[in-house]
């Protein structure tokens, strides 16, 4: 019957519709006024992939460099060579494995509760990659400003992550392993270090010279201003990321300066018991109370015990079991040391050492027409938190999806959101059509 | 005659067009009225008046009609800055509508009107960017209308009937959590649902001038006890997302008042003009509420704040003789979504379509009916509020609607073009 053929044919002629999408175009990778052609990136941990407290392979391959290599290579980027790790847990530079989520009991309760511990089994051995050099991926965990320039730093008793793969320990610079290979383009983030080392140890002053410490502007200054000059001699263009502050990562933010949670009977014991110590500047009340601190500021009276306010940050490595079960920060024996806290005075020497840090950096993209990224503007925005495709972030521990376990380096998502920070500045600086990562591919946090 | 019906149809691959309408509306309830721009409030001609303008039964004789769309609705994406066009899954879709209508005196009339005026599917590529919104939808409503007409005076009727809906929602996205295994979370909402409303119209056929009045009422269809399903939740997280829960949603249907004109031209030819304009402003949140809450499984209302929306439509028919018509027909559809509120559950813009129709009589009671519509939903490039989403949809969509219509009464009509019987 005829209208069998018809239908046939309307059959097909939807078919034919069907199989053709509406005609949006995307636009198609350019490099602009960039040559990726031979791209490096250099800095610390963050440039590295580091993340849960190690280096590992899996946080190599989820580094924001190697997420800009993958773009770049669709505007004429080349081979991005990485000096991978071997698969497995991860070294944190001393022999221990990263962190993961897993059950652990806490002190006040038999059940298990999820939390951070180490990875079950060793540390991945930092195998030695160096016949397979140069590399791109110049990132080196724990390096300061001043380290990359510094032949020392990549000896068998400087930096270990370095030393397993650069071309003669000892001689060999960060620096110059990433001009072996003759870049074209480059991102430097480095600095951070220069203010983190002190800040998440505490702000203890320094007893040595080894020990951490702020360094001082004008090491920083003329250390960065090598650094780039030496990269930019030979025509290369780049982009370099400032620096964040201190108070946007959850290492200094996860423990509450007002942990201690009294009933009016308990406040009235402990206030019973500072007064027979005559420590009468310290009194308790019903509800939320701060921690007890040693403040060792500058000034400040050796030994000097208080509450901690608002002000004061509690770091993420106190005990949460000596917090809970130890009297830790409510015993007048048992105040809170240094180590453990960056009180007011503390935060605000890191905060101005930081800001004149940036300005340092911001001083040296103009001078050398380099992509400047925000990243300390863009790390704020997580306090609040952002939101990209469905996927809500913050700066929380664990619950905020973007930061790894350790509290300060990112999770693979929050390295993905890093690197199209880097891709929109470049693409802004050398008007690049570079595309940004799709976010969502990138994995969060896993749980048990 | 067999000749004469591929030709046709090659006539309606040229002309090829016609439309669905702005929001989760099917503008697709009769083939007659599809081919001339789903134009139908001022014309009643056929039983689909049931749906277009209830009175207009006074002036259709007693018959039956049914009829079937198949409509490729075609969307791409494409993320901004991100290089790449994701189109999602191509899927077909088939309202439909029956109708049938008697006379039960000289006064009054009887109808039952079975059609589908709401509905909606997008079906995003496992793993687009934009699974932690959605990755499917599916929105369907069938609705049941028995309807009155009443012819107050030789040429003015009115009429009413009741609505009662059936349907289903099917929702499908990821949850940003990773077990051990690497698997990402998913959740699935999946319920029944229904709702009663009400049609009203009137109308007025002169001798060259039709005249209509209708008005659809909201259908507010409700969610009891729909199935909410978690796959692949980590254990550490297994009691945020408590096994067998459910629950209720709902969901409006706007309710929709139209007007519409024709004029006779010429005795073989009409023309059409309906404006319609739909109370979209009673969906302004899709909420929630589960059975079992927990810190992760909040009664959160997600914002939909919809507009009221206009939609104009023309339409032609040409009577070639008592076996043929041909017709066409364009609109234009406003979107009820305002910028920022674009999501892809409904990748919705403004909208301009063509149809094109034809009906061929077999028989003195048999006559069949077919109908095209092309659409394309103008592309939109903004940034979604509440998720982050930003970039830019576009959306094509073809419909070919097949009909057929069975007089209770043959006529007596006589081909005009082919003296061949039939």
């Amino acid at each position: 019957m005829n209208i069998l053929k018809l239908t046939t044919y309307i059959g097909l002629g939807a078919y034919l519709f069907s199989s053709c999408s509406p005609n949006l175009k995307a636009d198609t990778a350019s490099s602009g006024d960039a040559d990726f052609s031979r791209y490096v990136a250099i800095g610390n941990s963050l440039t590295s992939g580091y993340a849960d407290g190690a280096l590992s392979l899996y946080g190599q391959e989820n580094s924001f460099p190697k997420m800009l290599a993958e773009k770049f290579a669709e505007a004429g980027g080349g081979e991005f060579k990485i000096p991978y790790m071997d698969a497995g847990n991860g070294n944190d530079g001393q022999g221990h494995p990263k962190r993961v989520l897993g059950y652990v009991i806490p002190c006040n309760s038999s059940s298990p509760t999820i939390g951070p511990k180490l990875a079950n089994g060793t540390a991945t051995p930092l195998n030695n990659v160096a016949a397979n050099g140069p590399y791109n991926l110049v990132g080196v965990p724990g390096a300061r400003s001043y380290d990359a320039i510094l032949s020392i730093y990549s000896s068998s008793f400087g930096n270990p992550f370095l030393n397993r793969f650069c071309k003669t320990p000892g001689v060999s610079t960060m620096l110059s392993e990433a001009l072996r290979s003759n870049p074209t383009f480059y991102t430097m983030w480095l600095g951070n270090n220069d203010a983190l080392l002190y800040a998440t140890g505490g702000a203890v002053a320094p007893t040595g010279f080894l020990s951490p410490s702020l360094t001082d502007t004008t090491t920083f200054g003329l250390a960065m201003r090598l650094m780039i000059d030496s990269l930019s001699k030979t025509g290369a263009k780049g982009a370099i990321a400032n620096i964040p502050d201190v108070t946007s990562v959850p290492y200094f933010t996860t423990i509450p300066w007002n942990a201690v949670v009294l009933t009016q009977g308990k406040a009235d014991t402990l206030n019973a018991i500072f007064a027979g110590a005559n420590l009468t500047n310290i009194t308790w009340n019903a509800g939320p109370n701060g921690l007890l601190i040693v403040d060792s500021s500058e000034g400040a009276i050796n030994g000097f015990m208080r509450h901690a306010t608002a002000e004061d940050l509690i770091l993420i490595t106190t005990p949460g079991d000596s917090l809970t079960c130890g009297q830790w920060g409510v015993n007048p024996y048992k105040a809170l040391r240094d180590q453990y806290v960056l009180d007011k005075n503390e935060k605000i020497e890191i905060q101005e050492r930081i800001a004149q840090y940036n300005d340092i950096i911001k001083t040296i993209a103009n001078a050398y027409n380099l992509a400047h990224v925000d990243m300390n503007s863009y790390i704020k925005s997580f306090v609040p938190g952002i939101i990209y495709n469905g996927i809500s972030m913050n700066a929380k521990y664990i619950t905020g999806g973007a930061f790894s376990l350790d509290g300060i380096h990112p999770n693979p998502r929050g390295y993905a959101l890093i690197a199209n920070e880097f891709i929109k500045s470049i693409n802004n600086k050398f008007k690049a059509t570079i595309s940004l990562v799709d976010v969502s591919q990138y994995n969060g946090i896993v749980f048990p | 005659m067999k000749q004469k019906y591929i030709l046709s149809m090659l006539l309606l691959c040229c002309l090829g067009t016609t439309a669905w309408a702005g929001g989760f509306k099917i503008g697709l309830q009769g083939q007659k009225q599809i081919g001339m721009g789903h134009t139908g409030i001022g014309f009643a001609q056929d039983a689909a008046t049931i749906y277009f303008n209830p009175a207009g039964m006074s002036f259709v004789k007693s018959q039956l009609n049914g009829s079937v769309n198949l409509l490729f609705p075609s969307t791409s994406f494409l993320q901004k800055g991100s290089g790449q066009v994701i189109n999602a899954v191509n899927q077909a879709f088939t309202p439909f509508s029956l109708y049938g209508q008697v006379k039960l005196s000289k006064h009054l009339n009887f109808g039952l009107g079975v059609y589908t005026p709401f509905g909606s599917g997008m079906m995003y590529p496992s793993g687009w960017t934009g699974r932690y919104i959605l990755n499917r939808i599916d929105l369907q409503s069938v609705y049941i209308q028995p309807t009155l007409s009443i012819r107050l005076a030789e040429r003015f009727s009115i009429g009413g009937g009741f609505v009662f809906s059936q349907g289903n929602m099917l929702l499908q996205k990821d949850i940003p959590l990773q077990n051990a295994n690497g698997q990402v979370a998913n959740a699935e909402l999946n319920g029944k649902a229904n709702g009663i409303g009400y049609n009203l119209g009137a109308y007025y056929k002169g001798c060259r001038l039709g005249l209509g009045a209708v008005y659809h009422s909201k259908v507010n269809m409700k969610v009891h006890n729909g199935l909410a399903t978690f796959n692949n939740i980590p254990q550490a997280a297994a009691s945020s997302f408590p096994l067998d829960n459910t629950f209720t949603t709902s969901l409006p249907l706007p309710s929709e008042l139209g007007f519409g004109l024709s004029y006779k031209l010429h005795e073989k030819f009409v023309v059409a003009i309906d404006y319609n304009y739909t109370f979209w402003k009673s969906f302004d949140s899709l909420g929630f509420d589960y059975k079992y809450n927990t810190a992760s499984l909040t009664d959160a209302k997600s914002p939909r704040l919809y507009e009221n929306a206009s939609a104009i439509r023309i339409g032609a028919q040409w009577r070639v003789c008592d076996d043929i018509a041909l017709r066409a027909g364009a609109f234009y559809d406003q979107t009820p979504i305002k910028d920022g509120y674009v999501n892809p559950e409904l990748p919705d813009n403004n909208k301009t379509g063509i149809t094109a129709g034809f009906s061929g009589r077999l028989s003195n009671r048999f006559s069949v009916d077919l109908s095209a519509l092309y659409e394309s939903v103008k592309e939109r490039a903004q940034t979604n509020i509440e998720t982050g989403l930003d970039g830019t949809f576009k959306t094509k969509a073809l419909s070919v609607g097949f009909g057929l219509n069975y007089k209770l009464h043959g006529c007596s009509c006589k081909s005009c073009c082919n003296k061949k019987k039939y």
